[in-house]
This record gives C-alpha cells, sequence and structure tokens, in this order.
C-alpha cells in the first residue's frame, strides 16, 4: 500500500506491483469502453460521447505506460509519433491503431503474457523433468 | 521341421515405442552425462514386473551393441542377496543394466530398512558403476524419501491389467512421482494415488518368446523355493551344522564328522547346507561327554 502524500510504501508492497494492478485496471476499462461503442454502433446509437470514452480511456492508459513505450519504440521515432496522433484522433479505427501498439508493449513486458512456459514433449520423462528443473 | 516361435511384437519391438524413447533418453542420462538413473517397475503380483524388465534391459545391451541378457548371468539379480555381488560383475564387464527383482526380500522383517540402507549406500557411490538399474517392487513407496531427494528415481513404469496376450504400464517421471507419493500417504490404498496423477505415457508390452519365459519361470521358482525354505528353516527352529558347532565348542568338521558317524539325518536341506533339530544338540554332547569319560 501506498501512501501518496509522503511517496513511502507501508506494507511493504513494491510501487511496481501496485502500477501493474493499476494498468490492468485501466485496461479493462478501456476494455469496456471499448465494447459499449461497438455495441451502439452496431445498433446505429453511438454519439460522440461514447467515442470520447474510449479516447480518454487509452489516453490515461498511455499515461501509465508511457516511458515503457518511448523505451520500446526508442529505435522508431516515427512510430511514436504515429501513436501520439492517433490517441489524440477522434476516429475510432485510429484509436484501435493506437490501442493494439499499447497491447503489444504490455505483452513484450509480460504483463499480459499467457503463454510463459517453455512447451515441452511432455511422453519424454528427461525432457518434462529437465524442464521442471530435475 | 522345427521351426522357433516367432516373438510376439509390437512394431518390431516387445513394448510401445514411447517407452523404447524414454529408454534412449535415459541411456544418454546415464552414459553421456554421467546421471545416476533408476527405473522402478512396480504393480500387483503376475503383472509381467519381470519379463518387462527382461525386455528393458534387452533394449538397453541392443543399444550398447550387446546381445540379450543372459537369465543366469549377472544382469539379472533375484533379491538382495545377489544384486551388490552382481552389480560388481556388471561393472568389471561393462555391462550397461542390471535388474533388480525383489522376489519376496519384503516379506521379511526388517527387509525394508535393510534394503532401503542398502540402495542409499549403492547410490551414493553409483556413479562410479555407470549402470542403469532397472528395480522390480511390489510398490513404489518402500523406497524411502532419501533416495527421491537425490533424483535417482528417473521412470517409473506402474503395471496393471494384465491379459494373457499383453501387458499394460503408466510411465511417470521423477516430478510425477513425487506427486504419487506425496498422494499415497493420506490413502487407505495406495494404489488410488496412481489415478490421481496424469502419467507422462501409457504402453503395452508382450510376453517373452516361450523358451526365454519358461527359463524365466524356472529360475525365479527355484530363488523363492529356496527362500521359502530359508523361511521354513527359521521357523522351524532348526540350526545349521555351524551353530552345531558353535553350540557344542567343537570343530566344523569334527562335528561333521561325528553326525555322519552317529547316522543323524538333517531335517532340511539348502543347498549344500544341512540343518537339524535343536535336540541333536543334547545328542551331540552326550558323545562328546562319552568320550570325554
Amino acid at each position: 500500500m501506498v501512501d501518496f502524500n509522503n511517496d513511502t510504501t507501508i506494507t511493504g508492497r513494491s510501487a511496481e506491483d501496485i502500477l501493474r494492478v493499476i494498468i490492468m485496471e485501466r485496461r479493462y476499462n478501456l476494455f469496456e469502453a471499448i465494447e459499449n461503442y461497438v455495441k451502439l454502433d452496431s445498433e446505429d446509437n453511438v454519439s460522440n460521447r461514447e467515442i470520447a470514452i474510449v479516447k480518454a480511456r487509452a489516453n490515461s492508459l498511455f499515461f501509465e505506460i508511457e516511458e515503457t513505450v518511448k523505451r520500446h519504440l526508442e529505435k522508431s521515432p516515427g512510430e511514436i509519433g504515429l501513436l501520439q496522433k492517433n490517441l489524440e484522433s477522434n476516429n475510432y479505427e485510429s484509436l484501435i491503431k493506437a490501442v493494439k501498439v499499447m497491447m503489444t508493449i504490455l505483452d513484450k513486458v509480460k504483463l499480459t503474457r499467457l503463454d510463459t512456459k517453455v512447451p515441452y514433449d511432455s511422453t519424454r520423462v528427461t525432457v518434462e523433468d529437465k524442464a521442471k528443473g530435475h | 521341421m522345427e521351426t522357433e516361435t516367432p516373438k510376439k511384437t509390437i512394431n518390431n519391438l516387445p513394448f510401445s515405442n514411447i517407452l523404447a524413447i524414454n529408454l534412449v533418453d535415459l541411456n544418454t542420462r546415464v552414459f553421456t552425462l554421467k546421471k545416476a538413473s533408476l527405473i522402478i517397475i512396480d504393480g500387483g503380483l503376475g503383472e509381467g514386473k519381470t519379463t518387462l524388465a527382461v525386455h528393458m534391459a534387452d533394449y538397453i545391451n541392443s543399444l550398447h551393441k550387446l546381445p540379450e541378457i543372459d537369465l543366469k548371468g549377472p544382469q539379472l539379480a533375484l533379491g538382495g542377496e545377489q544384486f551388490l555381488d552382481k552389480l560388481d560383475m556388471c561393472y568389471e564387464n561393462k555391462l550397461p543394466v542390471i535388474i533388480y527383482d525383489e522376489a519376496g526380500d519384503f516379506g521379511k522383517r526388517g527387509a525394508l530398512t535393510r534394503f532401503n540402507a542398502m540402495i542409499n549406500r549403492m547410490f551414493e557411490m553409483f556413479r562410479a558403476y555407470k549402470v542403469i538399474v532397472i528395480m522390480c517392487l511390489p510398490a513404489f513407496d518402500v523406497l524411502d524419501s532419501a533416495l527421491m531427494d537425490k533424483k535417482i528415481p528417473r521412470m517409473l513404469l506402474n503395471l496393471y491389467d494384465r491379459t494373457i496376450n499383453s501387458g499394460n504400464f503408466k510411465g511417470f517421471g521423477y516430478d510425477r512421482m513425487g506427486w504419487i507419493k506425496y498422494k499415497m500417504r493420506n490413502l487407505a490404498i495406495k494404489s488410488y494415488a496412481y489415478n490421481y496423477v496424469d502419467p507422462n505415457f501409457y504402453g503395452h508390452f508382450v510376453d517373452l518368446d516361450s523358451e526365454r519365459s519358461h527359463k524365466l519361470d524356472l529360475i525365479s521358482t527355484a530363488n523363492k523355493r529356496a527362500s521359502n525354505t530359508k523361511e521354513r528353516i527359521k521357523y522351524e527352529g532348526l540350526i545349521s551344522r555351524k551353530e552345531l558347532a558353535s553350540s557344542v565348542g567343537r570343530s566344523f568338521s569334527g562335528v561333521k564328522h561325528i553326525l555322519l558317524k552317529l547316522k543323524i539325518e538333517p531335517t532340511r536341506k539348502l543347498g549344500r547346507d544341512l540343518f537339524y533339530k535343536e535336540e541333536v544338540i543334547e545328542k551331540l554332547k552326550d558323545y562328546y561327554d562319552g568320550v570325554s569319560s
């Protein structure tokens, strides 16, 4: 737990762990906004409000991971520019492009990666035991 | 014209190919990586443990361009008494595999403790031997934790539901063996533990050819009969000639001569050893008292 008044961690949990949870929460909220937009769009009932919510949540997520994104796209300054331009757009497709770039980076830093285990042939006992450190 | 009985095979092997693949891996572990490897075969009586062990030993021999194992030779040890001697013989003759068939060792009191102590001692210097050990046991959990802690057992084959034509096995690696052993602690019927852990692989095996199968039966039966005779000797309280000599304070050869002279017949014979009832001690004492007076 972080005491926001004086920057110290109170119970010993690292700030990194807290941040990861916050990022996942923002990601969840962003997906919720996208779902809502797509649902209303299918009903021809979408207004500027829905796209504004998607844009706002995409930008909040970007602010959380901005430095990480910049480090990962350090060698491609053009991509950073394109990402920021897409985040400023009110166009749904442009915003989705930006979201996809951010999701790729979250996967690279293993925050959202599922397939973390090395695949091995479990019918060979020596291979499995080696993979498990025996 | 006489024809040989053809061996029944599965894809030119007497067992499923997946077992062959795993044996090759274990062979590499022992002879290339120079690490100890113990293969355990367990299952109820008559499930084919010794048969499968012989098949596996033949296969490992073939990987080293050696012929099938000699059932009377150093690569098949029936019981703990034979095992250590034959292990030395395998080492001296550069034989890559030995089978330890428990052969009723665990029926005796204190046997389990002695067995585990022997196995632990043996495996302390195991790397020097470069021999794959295949161990046939009634139940895998007789091995104590020290062996598991040293990561020596590398594969467990649990046999089940043998039919006239073939036997069946489930194969487990070290990691899954650990879970089986853990599960066995809390189960009234320990064999149920095998149903709680998914095997790494399943397989089948066929019988040995009839000549070899018969030979193995004879060897195994002879060994079990000898073991039974020993048990009967203990149960009946019979004593050996050496013990007789010690009881009357005379030499072994002297007592042997007197027993023949007095025409005292032994109650049981075990190989060249003769065993007598305890009352023979009194007869010998009377004889020696008569001679001295």
